[in-house]
């Protein structure tokens, strides 16, 4: 089984590979845990934008690796792939999604805003409408549970 | 996040699931079936396999005469939901021997239903298909599914009937 999960830089990303983590896979599943880094376009100079994309790139790649390292160490004969990936997150997820075939996309619904139990993100919304394949969207409950 | 964080992430093997399975047709019910079969489950989990049943509404002056005809109907279907949801739950216990499968049958609005449901059976994930009857494209998601993707208050599983 192939399965991405999309992360991102938020608190979230780790409740969503705990709950990895209690869940039984096959042995031969194949994890991409996969982040698509959005332009950034907040400096008019851009070596600043430059630095400032590079240095969000090397943040990214280490963070992706520590995940990569223990889906591997906790998951047995699994196997994880990083992708780290620039531009639009909706359109880079489906792409990575054509490209990898996988069986399941696993996301976020963490919200940002007032009432996160209404709420399913822009991004994942868009890609459960959008994926050929079967999105599987994790919630804090307890987060949602406060939220009502 | 550092080491020290990570340390503190370990494997749950206690953690226990429960799993509610809508269902809304013959097609997308095996659809959903298959697939939950083909991923690794606790053996802790637990499956319930949910079909709710849609009134019918009568529009405003509507012969009542029909009224019998339409209590057949209801009855119909309830019995080809009965029929449904045991086919399922055979089929899923086929994979899931040692784990606790239910079955239900209810009636009404569709996600007001599964939403009460959930919380009332405390599920951690609820699966569906991507739509059903109502559905015009399989990359559009139905309305039923759109709205608890965005509404449950657990984690949400969409089945695509590609996969």
């Amino acid at each position: 089984m192939k399965v991405i999960v999309c992360v991102d830089d938020s608190e979230f990303t780790e409740f969503m590979i705990q709950q990895l983590l209690n869940r039984r896979w096959h042995d031969d599943t194949q994890f991409k845990i996969l982040t698509v880094l959005e332009p950034i376009s907040m400096s008019p100079d851009p070596r600043m934008t430059e630095f400032l994309t590079l240095k969000r790139e090397r943040e990214a790649k280490k963070k992706l690796a520590a995940w990569r390292n223990l889906l591997s160490r906790v998951i047995p004969r699994s196997l994880v792939h990083i992708d780290i990936r620039q531009g639009s997150p909706v359109e880079e997820i489906l792409k990575a999604a054509v490209e990898w075939q996988p069986e399941k996309i696993i996301m976020g619904a963490h919200n940002k805003g007032i009432c996160p139990r209404f709420n399913l993100g822009s991004v994942s919304g868009s890609v459960v409408k959008q994926a050929f394949c079967t999105v599987e969207v994790l919630r804090d409950t307890e987060k949602a549970a406060l939220s009502k | 996040m550092n080491t020290a964080t990570l340390g503190l992430l370990a494997t749950n093997p206690e953690a226990k699931m429960k799993v509610l399975i809508a269902v809304e047709d013959k097609e997308f019910g095996e659809t959903i079936i298959d697939y939950i079969k083909k991923n690794n489950w606790n053996t802790d989990t637990k499956f319930k396999i949910l079909h709710v049943i849609e009134p019918y509404e009568l529009d405003e002056g509507v012969d009542v005469t029909y009224l019998p005809f339409l209590e057949d109907t209801k009855e119909q279907a309830r019995a080809a939901a009965k029929t449904l949801v045991n086919s399922l739950t055979i089929k899923l216990k086929d994979k899931f021997v040692n784990c606790s499968i239910e079955s239900d049958v209810a009636e009404g609005n569709p996600k007001e239903i599964l939403l009460k449901e959930i919380e009332k059976w405390s599920a951690d994930l609820l699966c569906l298909g991507t739509h059903g009857r109502r559905g015009v494209s399989k990359f559009l998601l139905g309305s039923v599914s759109q709205a608890l993707a965005s509404h449950a208050p657990c984690a949400v599983l969409i089945v695509k009937k590609s996969t």
